[in-house]
């Protein structure tokens, strides 16, 4: 997988996880909808993340064949 | 909400190293510093992340977002105050986690784990007749009405003792180095995720944080009532040095010894809600 799909990934569920926080909290977005799409952002948001972390140590790419 | 995924995973994690601590001073040794949990985490996400060949490739990642996706739900559940059998669903939904990264990856020892959590299906047990016992003495299983009758009538940890005592047991075998914690005993290395490295056993570390503090958080919702965020925390923290305690001083039973247990613990509740449902 390209880092930079990854990069793009984390950053858009990031600000979108964001704004409906903010939209949770300023009651512009009712809580259990801004529960649900928590629900299915955190883990586009976390894995991603995740995958830039280990990316820094390769030349890049993310590896997704091993031994 | 993300802010509160986040500062859940921390808090966690934490308790994981608060656990270790406890346990390491109980069996007189030092014990990692109780940060040492967030720094396995930040490690395994800095390590070179791959897939094993021999794995089911769709399956073994996919089981890192249904694991942080359950108990992100569950979190949500606890913060919008819904339904305890909700959560009920959610935590066995978890077993799909535990099967699903035993049996993606080809490593014997994670497969070992897989079908000893098949077997520690029996801990859920102990969490319905909890539920039931619940039910039967509020009238409701919405968390918000749970926290409204303890706010007139009192903790549920006295009225309620048996079911307590169920969903300590339900949270003690979910905790590491537990004495029902047989899907990732030793002898089969780390169990059912042995063979997840790199960032997705740091994702995995992540989300079971999580899993502890959304399990501690429920009990002590539940059984204590509102008590404000401070005093939670720390009856969180109470609850957690408290399961260090039972897991130090416990060795780890045998799977067959573990049904038996929770099974037994079951049957006693059951009675209990068959005296409360007929006599009282």
């Amino acid at each position: 997988m390209k880092k930079r799909y990854v990069q793009l990934i984390a950053i858009i569920s990031g600000i979108l996880l964001i704004i409906l926080s903010g939209a949770g909290h300023q009651a512009i977005v009712s809580l259990p909808v801004a529960a649900v799409l928590s629900i299915i952002l955190a883990p586009v948001f976390l894995i991603s993340v995740g995958l830039l972390f280990s990316a820094e140590i390769t030349d890049g790419d993310i590896p997704f064949m091993g031994y | 909400m993300i802010e509160y995924i986040i500062a859940a995973m921390f808090i966690g994690l934490l308790l994981h190293g608060i656990h270790r601590k406890v346990i390491a001073r109980i069996q007189g040794r030092p014990g990692p510093p109780i940060w040492q949990e967030l720094l396995h985490t930040l490690k395994f996400l800095a390590k070179e992340s791959w897939i094993p060949k021999t794995a089911s490739q769709g399956v073994y990642v996919a089981v890192v977002g249904i694991s942080i996706a359950i108990w992100t739900a569950a979190l949500m559940l606890l913060i919008t105050q819904e339904s305890l059998l909700l959560l009920f669903a959610l935590y066995v939904l978890h077993k799909i986690v535990e099967h699903g990264i035993g049996l993606a990856s080809g490593s014997p020892y994670s497969k070992f784990g897989a079908i000893r959590s098949v077997v520690s299906a029996a801990s859920e047990l102990p969490l319905l007749s909890s539920v039931a016992l619940i039910y039967l003495i509020t009238g409701s299983l919405m968390l918000r009405d749970i926290e409204t009758y303890q706010a007139i009538n009192g903790p549920l940890l006295f009225v309620a003792f048996p079911a307590a005592i169920a969903l300590y047991m339900v949270i003690l075998s979910k905790i590491h180095y537990g004495p029902f914690s047989i899907v990732e005993a030793k002898e089969i290395v780390s169990g059912y995720w042995t063979e997840h490295f790199g960032v997705w056993r740091g994702l995995m570390n992540a989300a079971f944080g999580l899993k502890t503090f959304v399990l501690l958080y429920t009990f002590v919702m539940v059984f204590i009532g509102p008590i404000g965020l401070p005093l939670t925390l720390l009856g969180i923290l109470i609850l957690m040095i408290s399961l260090s305690f039972v897991c130090a001083i416990t060795p780890m039973l045998s799977p067959y010894d573990t049904v038996t247990v929770q099974t037994i613990t079951t049957g006693l509740i059951a009675i209990y809600i068959i005296y409360l449902g007929v006599f009282a």
